[in-house]
């Protein structure tokens, strides 16, 4: 990609068969050999797994072949093979990790709901869901 | 050398290889029996036993075919072979991630994912406690290597047919063999040429019954269906198909290896030996050369477990190495392959295509709109490396840059003309779906604070009040920014290449056009849109000065650091021939202004000391009538009369009290000092301005006598001998006052 015309621009062509980690809008975390691209930036993910961290804590689940629709990606960033065998984080089983997420799901809706509840008695009807639509 | 021959994965003359499963078989036969490249395996090929060979394996592919259940989903599954890529192409472990297995034919897909998400788990969590005590020097590889079962995927899932794992078998086998000789062979490898693409099995096994060739297939003309050379999905027989039919054509001596199934011509690549001359010309041959296509997939390499990698080992002459070695560079070579299998689906010229959209949409002709600040951010660079560089470069650089700046802009992208959806007046309800909500409609509820804090209201109405002042100063800017904007060429050029595509755009429309009232829409539309427009950055910048210095609201847009932004911003513009008389309105309102906010100011970044420098160019042009504006102003006590607003400490003051503790104030007092002394020395200064002006200077001094003032020095004080110049004029200066004077404006002291 030496032309001038892409003189600082950084390209998905680049990443082609790279190890790359997905975040996607709602804000599921997936890992996976990107293939094939096109121009809406739709992803071709090969070996994917969709990683889910709870805390210090992840777990995989394997999915074989994602093909993703560009506008719902987030960011993605390159892999490196190294720090992934040193992660700081403790891997545990698909159940486990699940179950720690529906109760980190709980606490945060707990909390929600008092937040709403609580600005309710002060006048403020606040809607969560239009104020945080997608994940990010 | 023995190991640089063609190996097959099966032996000719075994059947029986085809159809065991066991691995350990297939292995040990293939060794033994097969030495594809010596001369009496050549030899042995001569006669039709070779051929015999070949139909025979076609018919027991045949009857393969049919007698797996369904023909069909023999096809099916043989072309999901490429898709079921875990199920070879992983590294084997059950115990990784990795090991997930892609659906069955018909079974349903959640259940076999939860099943294989737990045995995943399952098997994990217990190697991840075994693998630990593992001391591997890679890491990574671990993982892909603590398998301790033989192919262990396409043993425990469900199968089609009972023959298809032993039709799977057969195919690795093969390429096992093969890969045993290419990873020694492997640096040699040629430059990938187009090859042709590869046709799915049956076919091939099909066309075997043609002996001649037919006309070079269509997929050798499809570049553009299949993918970079050799690059297969793995599970389909490599390419080497066709090309053993050409050299079947070319040379009946060929050795029997060569008229297989599997390809043993990508082997070639790497081959030392010089096999027999006939396999050595294919250059002559319309087609791309046989060898010279890239490492097929490497298919068999997941398959070299450890205790496999020992075995083959033993039978690999050219490296003796250190056996560990040995097995860490293949875990790392096969590693690698096992990643390249899937590489370079995107064939070149697929990522050609793509670049070529990008750079189309790249392409406005109006780059300093649509991409401002790189577009600028180009120009200061430029305009940086033609400092450094000679000029006549430059000028060689620059036709070039423009000329290519000019081919690329042929091919643009005309701006569509998008309209978002407009939601006034619409019928039914409004949707903004999300990712967590797709048919979220849009209800608003009405929110009022509530009143019961009545501190809230002046602190709101002030919020409001900086809000709307801060609103009108966004105006200004713009109104600057267009104003800047004229006098930039960068500007001058993009937007004259904008009118062009509008242009461009209504003809089309006008073309486009089916009644004519719209054609005449459209014409009146071109009409307006291609008088020239004649904007003035004159213009403009009198609407911000008029703006800016309305009698009421010209403190309270000084009072806000955003104000005094804009007029530093504006006052390089303002050059005495073009706006003098505003200039001398403006220098008055900003010295009436010091009162107010000369403390805010001093107490934040003395913002006003920046404005010194604009003034004294002002006033060094100024005449003494002038001057006596200025300075009149200063001494007219504050009322609540002259501007609302006036706080209460300012009344019944004149500004003079102010400006002398300001340190601005002062600077420009002593700018005003000195001018007014070169002046009356060059006889430009009338008697009565002159009378006027001393009294102002002696008014200064009494001012300076008011106490707890806290005075200040000006940034550039007058020179002592303008000062006793001066003051010899005055005469009704008293000694002790003229000596504060001099103590607080002159260098003295």
């Amino acid at each position: 990609m030496n032309r001038p015309e892409l003189e600082g621009t950084a390209h998905l062509l680049d990443e082609l068969d790279k190890k790359l980690m997905v975040v996607l809008r709602d804000g599921r975390t997936l890992i996976g050999y990107l293939r094939s691209v096109d121009q809406f930036a739709n992803l071709v993910l090969h070996r994917t797994i969709e990683r889910i961290h709870v805390g210090k804590e992840y777990g995989d689940i394997p999915r074989g072949v994602f093909i993703v629709r560009g506008e719902n990606v987030v960011l993605l960033g390159e892999i490196d093979a190294q720090k992934e065998a040193n992660l700081p984080l403790t891997q545990v089983s698909v159940d486990d990790i699940l179950d720690a997420q529906r109760r980190e799901q709980e606490s945060k809706q707990d909390q929600q709901r008092l937040l709403t509840k609580a600005l309710k008695e002060r006048g403020l009807n606040l809607m969560p869901d239009l104020t945080h639509d997608d994940m990010f | 050398m023995a190991d640089t021959s063609f190996r097959f994965g099966t032996d000719v003359s075994s059947d029986d290889n085809l159809l065991s499963p066991d691995e350990a078989d297939c292995l040990e036969i293939e060794e033994e029996e097969y030495d594809a490249l010596n001369d009496e395996t050549f030899g042995a090929l001569e006669d039709a036993s070779g051929l015999d060979d070949w139909e025979q394996q076609h018919e027991q592919f045949a009857e393969l075919a049919e007698s797996s259940k369904n023909s069909e989903r023999l096809e099916n599954s043989l072309s999901k072979l490429s898709l079921g890529d875990t199920r070879y192409l992983f590294p084997i472990s059950q115990d990784s991630v990795w090991s997930f297995t892609a659906p069955q034919n018909g079974e349903n897909f959640s259940s076999s994912l939860l099943s294989n998400i737990h045995k995943a788990s399952k098997t994990f969590t217990d190697s991840t406690s075994d693998s630990k005590s593992e001391t591997h020097s890679d890491d990574t590889l671990t993982f892909f290597n603590t398998s301790t079962s033989p192919l262990p995927s396409f043993e425990k899932t469900s199968v089609i047919g009972n023959k298809l794992p032993k039709k799977v078998c057969t195919v690795e086998e093969l390429e096992r063999g093969l890969l045993q000789n290419r990873t020694k062979l492997h640096a040699t490898q040629s430059a990938p040429s187009p090859v042709p693409p590869t046709v799915p099995p049956p076919q091939t096994l099909q066309s075997h019954s043609q002996t001649h060739l037919p006309p070079p297939p269509p997929p050798f003309g499809q570049h553009s269906v299949q993918g970079p050379p050799g690059r297969l999905p793995p599970g389909l027989p490599p390419l080497g198909v066709h090309h053993l039919r050409y050299f079947q054509h070319v040379h009946p001596n060929m050795p029997p290896g060569l008229v297989r199934l599997m390809p043993p011509a990508h082997y070639m690549q790497g081959t030392h030996t010089p096999p027999p001359p006939g396999l050595m010309h294919p250059p002559q041959f319309p087609l791309p050369h046989p060898f010279n296509f890239p490492p097929p997939p490497r298919i068999g390499n997941v398959h070299n477990l450890p205790h496999q990698n020992n075995r083959i080992n033993h039978h690999n002459h050219q490296h003796h190495k250190n056996k560990t070695d040995m097995n860490n560079m293949r875990h790392r070579n096969e590693y690698i392959e096992n990643k390249d299998e899937y590489a370079g689906l995107m064939s070149n010229r697929e990522k050609q295509w793509l670049i070529n959209i990008q750079l189309v949409q790249l392409n406005t002709g109006t780059p300093y709109f649509d991409d401002y600040y790189y577009t600028v951010f180009k120009e200061r660079k430029a305009k940086n490396s033609k400092e450094n560089q000679p000029p006549e470069r430059n000028q060689r650089h620059n036709n070039r840059r423009n000329s290519d700046r000019q081919e690329n802009q042929n091919t643009t992208l005309t701006p569509k003309i998008y309209t978002p959806l407009q939601f006034e007046n619409s019928l039914g309800k409004l949707q903004c779906g999300s990712v967590t909500a797709p048919r979220k409609i849009i209800d608003m509820d009405i929110v009022t604070p509530e009143k019961d804090n009545e501190n809230n209201s002046t602190s709101s109405r002030d919020t409001k009040k900086t809000k709307q002042l801060l609103l009108e100063l966004e105006a200004f800017y713009s109104l600057i920014l267009k104003a800047e904007d004229l006098r930039n060429p960068l500007y001058k050029s993009n937007m004259e290449k904008l009118c062009e595509i509008k242009q461009k755009q209504r003809l089309r429309e006008l073309d486009l056009a089916s009644t004519s009232e719209q054609k005449q829409e459209i014409l009146k539309a071109l009409r307006e849109e291609s008088e020239p427009l004649s904007e003035n950055p004159h213009d403009y910048l009198m609407k911000v000065i008029n703006g800016l210095f309305q009698d009421d609201k010209y403190i309270s847009f000084l009072s806000i650091r955003k104000g005094k932004m804009l007029l530093l911003r504006i006052l390089p513009y303002l050059t005495g021939d073009n706006f003098s008389n505003q200039l001398l309105d403006v220098w008055i309102k900003v010295f009436l202004s010091i009162p107010t906010v000369g403390r805010k100011d001093t107490a934040g970044d003395n913002l006003f000391l920046q404005l010194h420098p604009h003034f004294k160019r002002y006033i060094q042009s100024s005449n003494m009538k002038v001057i006596l504006d200025i300075v009149s102003n200063l001494l007219e006590v504050l009322s609540p009369d002259n501007s609302r607003g006036t706080p209460i400490s300012c009344l019944g003051k004149p500004p003079l009290h102010f400006i002398v503790t300001n340190k601005f104030g002062v600077s420009a007092l002593a700018s005003i000092f000195v001018r007014t002394e070169y002046l009356i020395s060059t006889d430009r200064a009338s008697e009565k301005q002159q009378t006027d002006w001393f009294n102002f200077v002696v008014c200064w001094a009494e001012c300076l006598l008011v106490p707890k003032l806290v005075l200040v020095t000006p940034l550039e004080p007058v020179p002592p001998l303008f000062f006793h110049k001066h003051c010899s004029r005055i005469g009704n200066l008293a000694i002790d006052k003229m000596k504060l004077l001099e103590k607080w404006i002159s260098d003295s002291s």
